[in-house]
């Protein structure tokens, strides 16, 4: 069995409380400082963070010319690249279109590295996605997926106006370590407490992060299990926390430091 | 005498300052709620095609809360829906129209009817207007509603394709953008015939949340400055999402106010607008409006007000589950403001 080395806490020290006007950076600095030094794996980490799928593709090959196993370039590589493009995406450099884009590339490169291994790269732990019963609005769910993909976790993603019933029947076929729901209007929301609640009914106990334009804390805190997801990419990080076995009262509790010293603004 | 509603939004929407007695508490986006609709025993979705229930909906805010304004549409799926997006009313009393559409591959593909002005729901709306204008017209402005160009290109094109093209065809997308200043000038300036008096331009699409402030400024900005200047009446302009950074790309486009949300910082905006455009804004439409107490709009009005906004109004359209006890307090702040 082959295992992805977990990352998580090599971002942690990525994510910090950052505040773009006291301590303007460039892009480049950013990628500069987050490259990898070795070249074979800067190629491929810098292939994901421009979102060039080719690059990855012809770096790959390159390094594993020069003997390097998949999975090393899959760690070393395309993750590196990845956590560069979150810290881009912190610090206010990259919007969503260059995540979108990289986690594209990504993708592409976990396919390439998976097929010189000859079968999939084993995954961190099984994470389900969805936006909520009424609401279409989906970038957010689409950048979470992304982010959890292309950190090694395995996303079932259930799409947009997602039946409360289906959420709870994949969550209980599946048994996911995490579920996450995101919602953009007020009129939306009100699924989540429905789906806990019918999670609780069932006896299973489970994180469930939720987030998205009109969703706060105070409204996801009111239901068991709720965590208030604040930023797509702390969805890695809780994921990680959840497959640890950490529960969701604890994820809850400890939430700035599972994702790196976020601080709430109430 | 005491100025009516309609022109003290006007001349505040002006700049008028001196010729007003308070500052105005309107809004810029839909202002519909479920209990208004209890009163009025009215609901979503029939609101939504039905010409006359959309007048009663449009002007609920007005007549029970004493919201400043009598507005129509409630979603931003009109435009789309005339051009052969796939538009999902709702079920539910509280349901916004949607855009389940996942996108048209080409510009190109686009079917632009000619006359698209009798097409879908825009009779409907264009009727609604003029039922409000004759029945509150003299006291409350008919603010109506349009999508701004990027947002009809992020509906047409699908928007998380839309986002991916930015960056690998960015001329595609400004050709879907395109689409939309003429028919959506057209449009508002339709709404202006049949009695609005200002037209708001949403562009929800085109949040820093989703586009960094140098992609509003190449597929969000230009698009709004062509339309705007097409349209022939007052216009805000309205992005969601924190607008600190495009703030003076908002004012360029040339609308008479910019209607900015919560999270924009406003003591930076507003020296921006001045002698240039005026601003509206922006009590917190979850944390105050939706989850808050009369206390907390209360306090939210008069910080606005002393930092110096125009009009006061919502940061983003009500939540339709928006207590009008709350709308009430949004309202009477401002009024009591100036009372003392």
């Amino acid at each position: 069995m082959v295992i992805l080395a977990d990352k998580a806490k090599d971002l942690r020290t990525v994510f910090r409380r950052y505040s773009l006007e006291a301590e303007p950076a460039s892009p480049d600095a950013v990628i500069k400082t987050g490259l990898p030094s070795d070249p074979n794996f800067s190629k491929v980490a810098k292939g994901v963070i421009d979102g060039d799928a080719a690059a990855v593709e012809s770096s790959l090959k390159a390094a594993f010319g020069a003997g390097i196993d998949p999975l090393t370039a899959i760690n070393d590589g395309l993750i590196a690249g990845m956590n560069v493009v979150s810290d881009l995406y912190e610090k206010g450099l990259y919007y969503l279109p260059q995540v979108m884009i990289a986690a594209d590339a990504m993708a592409v490169g976990i396919g390439v590295c998976e097929d010189k291994l000859g079968h999939p790269a084993e995954k961190k732990g099984l994470v389900v996605t969805h936006v909520a019963e009424g609401d279409i609005h989906d970038i957010g769910k689409e950048i979470v997926s992304a982010l959890l993909a292309a950190n090694g976790y395995e996303v079932i993603n259930l799409g947009r106006d997602v039946p409360v019933e289906d959420v709870v029947n994949t969550v209980r076929e599946k048994k996911p370590a995490m579920v996450t729901g995101t919602a953009l209007m007020t009129t939306t929301m009100t699924a989540f407490p429905r789906i806990a609640a019918r999670l609780k009914e069932l006896g299973i106990v489970i994180p469930f992060v939720c987030g998205g334009g009109a969703v706060t804390r105070e409204f996801v805190e009111a239901y068991d299990y709720g965590i208030h997801g604040v930023k797509a990419h702390h969805a890695p990080h809780l994921a990680a926390a959840a497959v640890k076995g950490k529960s969701w009262k604890t994820i809850r509790e400890d939430y700035e430091d599972i994702t790196g010293g976020y601080a709430y603004k109430w | 005498m005491a100025l009516s509603s309609k022109d003290r939004v006007m001349l505040a929407l002006k700049g008028k300052k001196d010729e007003i007695d308070r500052t105005p508490v309107t809004c810029a986006n839909q202002t519909v709620t479920v209990e208004q609709m209890d009163n009025l025993g009215i609901y979503w979705p029939e609101g939504h095609s039905d010409a006359e229930k959309m007048a009663q909906l449009g002007m609920a805010a007005y007549k029970q809360c004493g919201l400043e304004v009598a507005d129509a549409p409630f979603d931003q799926a009109v435009e789309a829906e005339i051009l052969g997006c796939e538009v999902d009313l709702g079920k539910k009393k509280e349901s916004i129209p949607s855009v389940p559409f996942h996108g048209y591959k080409e510009p190109g593909d686009v079917p632009i009817p000619e006359d698209f002005l009798e097409k879908g729901r825009i009779p409907t709306v264009l009727k609604a207007i003029e039922i409000m204008k004759k029945d509150v017209g003299e006291e409350a402005p008919v603010i109506s509603h349009t999508n701004g160009p990027f947002s009809l290109a992020g509906h047409l094109g699908e928007i998380n394709k839309i986002l991916i093209m930015i960056l690998r065809t960015p001329e595609k997308v400004k050709e879907f953008a395109e689409i939309g200043i003429d028919l959506i000038a057209d449009y508002a300036n339709a709404q202006f015939d049949a009695g609005a008096d200002v037209v708001t331009v949403e562009d929800m699409l085109a949040s820093t949340d989703i586009l960094s402030p140098q992609m509003y400024d190449d597929f969000a900005a230009p698009f709004n400055t062509a339309c705007i200047k097409k349209i022939k009446g007052p216009t805000i302009l309205h992005v969601c999402g924190k607008g600190d950074l495009i703030v003076e790309s908002m004012i360029g486009s040339g609308a008479t106010n910019i209607s900015v949300d919560m999270a924009t910082d406003l003591n930076k905006a507003i020296p921006k607008t001045r002698g240039r455009c005026t601003i509206m804004g922006s009590v917190d439409t979850i944390k105050a409006l939706f989850q808050g107490t009369p206390e907390i709009v209360r306090e939210q009005v008069i910080s606005n007000i002393r930092q110096g906004v125009d009009l006061v109004a919502p940061g983003c359209a009500l939540s339709p589950l928006t207590k009008s006890e709350l709308i009430k307090a949004m309202v009477n702040a401002s009024i009591e403001y100036f009372a003392e």
